[in-house]
């Protein structure tokens, strides 16, 4: 599903991935671990098509299709999802009117009315959401964990098939990070051919969404890659302990 | 709601108890909603009263070619206003003046509107008793090749204590335009609370890029916060709009 070969991006001169590579099958579930600022939600903003961020070598194919020339739109048509970190507010916008216009927008033709009411209604009541929230302005005055609930809201009404979540987890309750783990989890049920790719540096929502693989992320690249079972080694002995044990590898390699 | 009339810069005289209308003064005797259509109007006069311990909501459009204004709201004691206001003139040049007369008198005053071609608007806003209070929202967005001028005074003289002025203002621009916000607040007391911020600037990146990222392509994205903005801060009825998309829709 998706192949990124080679990556490099550059945020104010500074290189934040470094040849990159990564590759997706589908129906695969993939975690991205790591400290704070070593790339990760680069690499969703890059994917997703963020022009703030320089592609300067590499390429991400998605299905056979290079995403790079691609606008962030065309790339969400062709089925690829953000949820983001930290959704934007925007004051306004109806909640309601961007969903329709979203759903419009993805399947190139109006939804009707009745049909998205009754889609919403089976979606908040699934993530336990106040069924206010569709009428109010996109993501403003809502709480950490509804924000993060209206994400997942969107992944079911916009059926992608390749789902980024850049830390779902953080800002979410112990109730909230369930609920929102398993619509998810029941998501993927329904649709067996979506590829996710969990951005994290907590192992708890990898426990509700059990990846095929864990990656370690450090300095743009992946140093480690294992099963579900080296989530529980990152919790065991931290990042650093991968650091410093793939140095050691690289120093001896070159003394070699 | 009551609709008030203003065709060729008169005021068309209509039965109401809750107002008196005297040439181009109108008093509100009465607590009210009002709505009023500035209707081929270039050279507009208007005194609006506000009695003592009266709440009006007061909504203004005028969409026309060219618009010369000088609006002048009185506030009485315990009187509060809300004024919400949608231009889209081809040139605007307008004169407000708030005069808080009396004590705890409050005015909110939404105004959104597009800049076609030339508008200029000078607000001063008096505090003239103790405890009054002045929101002052203006949002505006321009359109490629236009101007916006907005001077925003605020008095409050020494002696006038316990008074709360914020004056907010932001332009979006769509394409190159000439825009410029200069907000003043006179004070010369120091029991004042004053907020106030001026933003010009085009569509905010990040909004886009959350609308874009669900599919949304970059005009509809654009049309979508732009809507946002001019009708969340007036907040229009259904049937005004309507008619406020149309005129954005164009």
């Amino acid at each position: 599903m998706l192949k990124i070969n080679n990556l490099s991006v550059n945020v104010d001169n500074k290189k934040i991935l470094d040849n990159f590579n990564l590759s997706i099958e589908d129906g695969e579930i993939h975690a991205i671990m790591g400290p704070n600022g070593v790339g990760k939600s680069t690499l969703s903003r890059v994917i997703m098509g963020d022009s703030n961020y320089m592609v300067e070598a590499g390429d991400i194919i998605f299905n056979g299709d290079n995403l790079l020339p691609l606008s962030t739109d065309e790339r969400a048509k062709r089925g690829i999802f953000l949820a983001m970190q930290y959704p934007m507010e925007i004051d306004g916008v109806s909640n309601q009117d961007f969903l329709r216009t979203a759903i419009s927008a993805i399947n190139d033709k109006k939804i009707g009315l009745y049909d998205f009411i009754l889609k919403c209604e089976k979606g908040t009541e699934e993530l336990s959401m106040n069924k206010e929230l569709i009428h109010r302005s996109l993501n403003v005055g809502f709480s950490g964990g509804e924000k993060k609930k209206n994400e997942v809201l969107q992944i079911k009404l916009l059926r992608p098939k390749f789902i980024i979540l850049d830390e779902l987890d953080s800002g979410l309750d112990v109730d909230s990070l369930r609920i929102t783990s398993e619509n998810i989890k029941q998501y993927k049920e329904d649709n067996p051919d979506t590829s996710i790719l969990i951005i994290t540096h907590h192992p708890k929502i990898l426990e509700y969404l059990k990846p095929n693989f864990v990656h370690i992320i450090d300095n743009g690249k992946i140093i480690k890659t294992g099963d579900y079972k080296l989530s529980s080694e990152i919790e065991k002995y931290g990042y650093n302990y991968f650091k410093d044990k793939k140095n050691n590898m690289t120093k001896e390699e070159e003394h070699e | 709601m009551n609709r008030i009339r203003v065709v060729s810069n008169k005021i068309i005289p209509f039965d109401d108890s809750d107002i008196i209308i005297n040439e181009n003064n109108i008093t509100f005797t009465n607590n009210g909603n009002y709505y009023i259509d500035y209707i081929s109007c270039d050279n507009l006069d208007i005194n609006f009263y506000v009695n003592d311990k009266v709440t009006v909501l007061l909504f203004e459009m005028s969409d026309s070619n060219s618009l010369n204004s000088n609006i002048n709201y009185n506030l009485g004691k315990k009187s509060s206003l809300v004024v919400s206001k949608f231009y889209n003139n081809e040139n605007t040049n307008e004169k407000v003046n708030i005069y808080l007369n009396k004590t705890l008198a409050d005015i909110r005053y939404n105004f959104s509107s597009i800049s076609n071609n030339s508008d200029k608007y000078l607000f001063n806003i008096y505090h003239l008793d103790k405890s009054t209070n002045s929101n002052i929202f203006n949002r505006t967005v321009a359109r490629k090749g236009s101007s916006s001028n907005f001077d925003i005074n605020s008095f409050v003289e020494n002696g006038i204590k316990g008074c709360y002025l914020n004056q907010q203002t932001k332009i979006i621009t769509l394409g190159d335009s000439n825009n410029k916000i200069n907000p003043n607040m006179f004070i010369g007391e120091e029991d004042t609370t004053a907020i106030h911020s001026s933003v010009v600037g085009s569509v905010d990146n990040e909004s886009l890029f959350y609308l874009m990222s669900r599919g949304v392509d970059y005009n509809t994205s654009v049309n979508l916060i732009v809507k946002g903005m001019i009708l969340s801060n007036i907040n229009p009825d259904m049937e005004t709009r309507e008619r406020i998309l149309n005129i954005l829709e164009k």
